[in-house]
């Protein structure tokens, strides 16, 4: 499905990213792992486009989209939760799930909008209020819910629980996982090691730029230098 | 007396608008200051003019014409000034967009020379008595025009996809660009549209003053970017009520002070940028991030 080789990502002559293989097979959640300035972001930015500075090769489906503009990624069907939410504070609910379908011209728009408002019923309830009102987990539903809006082929997510209280992170790896069963294969950064593998199919810990261990998420949770350095566990 | 201060007020203020939103609407995309806008809003006027000889009495065509022509021509600056220069500095494109001014005022000198030029009469100037204040036919259609527009505008911006999509990569570019909205095509229709709007007002602007010269860019483009600022730049909403304030200010302050007349839209900027510098309609309000 995305099958990526020894990416390579620099801001000038820095490089934050040194070469890193990672894929996502059809179905699964992957969840990438790591801690502050690890280089996830960078990775993900580089795999949609957003940073054109890179090295190595990103393939959807067989197809090599490395260097791709991101609207051109868009158009693959690859859809993108960014760090931070960033929806669009001065249009509304409604107005954000449409920009998700932008590319879209087919007839099932208006469903895909319904299957969102079933997965977060607030949303319906909000859909005139302007997202910068919203709450910061009904902005990470609005968020996820304009990525789904795109019809796409799999989703990637940057830090989805960051900056929300437990019980809303909670729900929202549940509804995470929810759109991941019903057949999306998703890439998550995440930096709540504990919730993420125990949502997750497999995981890539992330150090200073490269994979320093991977593996399927029950045995990276039961794995000795990720108990100790992500999940505080002392022996 | 103060119905018609208010009245022309309003009339110079509806084309102080629509000149207003090329400035805003370019900013709001591109974050800078198109410095020459001013002279595009010129040009349109020639192309008016142009337009009229060439189509004759029949304002809503010589309107259309004008408006596709002064569209192509903000288009063809993008591709020529700005396109290259996507991902420099901004000061960079603000210098290149002071160039294209120069370039373009020039020109004008250069193939139209320093005489001014009437418009051919696109329809009969008839005077109205309101109450104790006079309108003619002329006035009227500016006004109606510039509200025509500026309601088509708000319809486009709120309600089409394309629309949507330009207050979107306002917003926020990158996220935009990941929704698949280009950019180029975003910037591309903002020129056109913020240059069309240039074009019908100095097509306005030559038939109310039935002038059409060189140098009417300047002032207009300097007041139209008060304008701009004291509705909030990046604002569409507030280009248009920027525009209309601005207009009936100077209005009534040239009534009292009829010899500072370009001197009360200045002090209305200087005024704005030290007591409220996000304009009246902060267009970056909600842009608080995480
Ligand atoms: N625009 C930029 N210019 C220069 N350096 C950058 C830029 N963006 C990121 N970096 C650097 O790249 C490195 C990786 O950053 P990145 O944002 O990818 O980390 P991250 O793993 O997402 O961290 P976090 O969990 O805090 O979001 C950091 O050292 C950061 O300072
Ligand atoms: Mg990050």
């Amino acid at each position: 499905m995305l099958t990526v080789k020894n990416l390579e990502v620099s801001y000038g002559a820095i490089r934050a990213v040194h070469g890193i293989t990672l894929n996502v097979e059809a179905g699964e959640l992957v969840t990438l792992i790591g801690n502050n300035g690890a280089g996830k972001t960078s990775t993900l930015k580089a795999i949609t486009g957003v940073i054109s500075n890179v090295k190595g090769s990103v393939e959807l489906n067989g197809e090599n989209i490395t260097k791709m503009p991101s609207d051109k990624i868009a158009a693959k069907k690859m859809a993108m939760v960014p760090e931070g939410r960033r929806v669009f504070a001065g249009m509304n609910v409604r107005e954000n799930l449409e920009m998700g379908a932008y590319l879209r011209r087919d007839s099932e728009v208006q469903q895909d909008m319904e299957k969102v408002f079933t997965l977060f019923p607030v949303l319906k309830e909000r859909l005139k209020q302007q997202a910068g009102t919203l709450s910061g987990g009904e902005q990470q539903m609005l968020a996820i819910g304009r990525a789904i809006m795109a019809k796409p082929q799999i989703i990637l997510m940057d830090e989805p629980s960051l900056g929300l209280a437990p019980i809303v992170v909670e729900s929202i790896f549940e509804s995470i996982k929810n759109i991941n069963l019903q057949g999306i294969p998703i890439l998550m950064v995440e930096q709540n090691v504990f919730l993420a593998l125990n949502v997750a199919d497999r995981g890539y810990v992330m150090e200073n730029g490269v994979i320093a261990v991977e593996g399927m998420s029950q045995d990276l949770l039961q794995n000795e230098m990720v108990q100790r350095v992500y999940l505080g566990m002392e022996d | 007396m103060f119905l018609q201060q208010l009245i022309n007020g309003l009339m110079l203020g509806s084309v102080y608008a629509l000149i207003a939103l090329g400035y805003t609407m370019v900013y709001g995309v591109m974050k800078f200051i198109n410095f020459a806008h001013g002279d595009v809003f010129m040009w349109g006027a020639f192309l008016g003019l142009l337009s009229a000889k060439f189509i004759g009495p029949n304002f809503i065509v010589v309107l259309l014409l004008t408006m596709l022509l002064t569209g192509v021509l903000g288009v063809v600056i993008e591709r020529i000034a700005y396109r290259p220069l996507r991902h420099a500095p901004r000061l960079v494109v603000t210098t290149s967009a002071i160039g294209m001014s120069l370039i373009l005022s020039n020109l004008a000198r250069l193939l139209i020379g320093s005489e001014t030029y009437p418009i051919p009469k696109l329809l009969a100037v008839k005077g109205f008595h309101l109450g104790n204040a006079l309108i003619n036919t002329t006035q009227i259609l500016t006004l109606v025009t510039a509200v025509v527009l500026m309601l088509l505008l708000q319809w486009f911006i709120n309600g089409t996809r394309y629309g949507k999509a330009i207050r979107a990569a306002s917003e926020d570019s990158e996220t935009a660009g990941l929704m698949g909205i280009s950019m180029d095509q975003v910037v591309m229709v903002t020129f056109f549209i913020g240059s069309a709007l240039g074009g019908a007002a100095g097509l306005l602007v030559g038939m109310y003053y039935d002038a059409v010269y060189a140098t009417m860019g300047f002032s207009a483009g300097l007041k139209a970017f008060t304008a701009a600022i004291l509705g909030g730049i990046g604002s569409i909403p507030g280009a248009m009520i920027g525009g209309l304030i601005l207009g009936v200010v100077e209005n009534f302050g040239a009534s009292v002070l009829s010899s500072y007349r370009d001197g009360i839209a200045f002090a209305v900027m200087i005024l704005v940028l030290l007591f409220k510098p996000g304009g009246l309609f902060n267009a970056f309000i909600y842009q608080k991030r995480v």
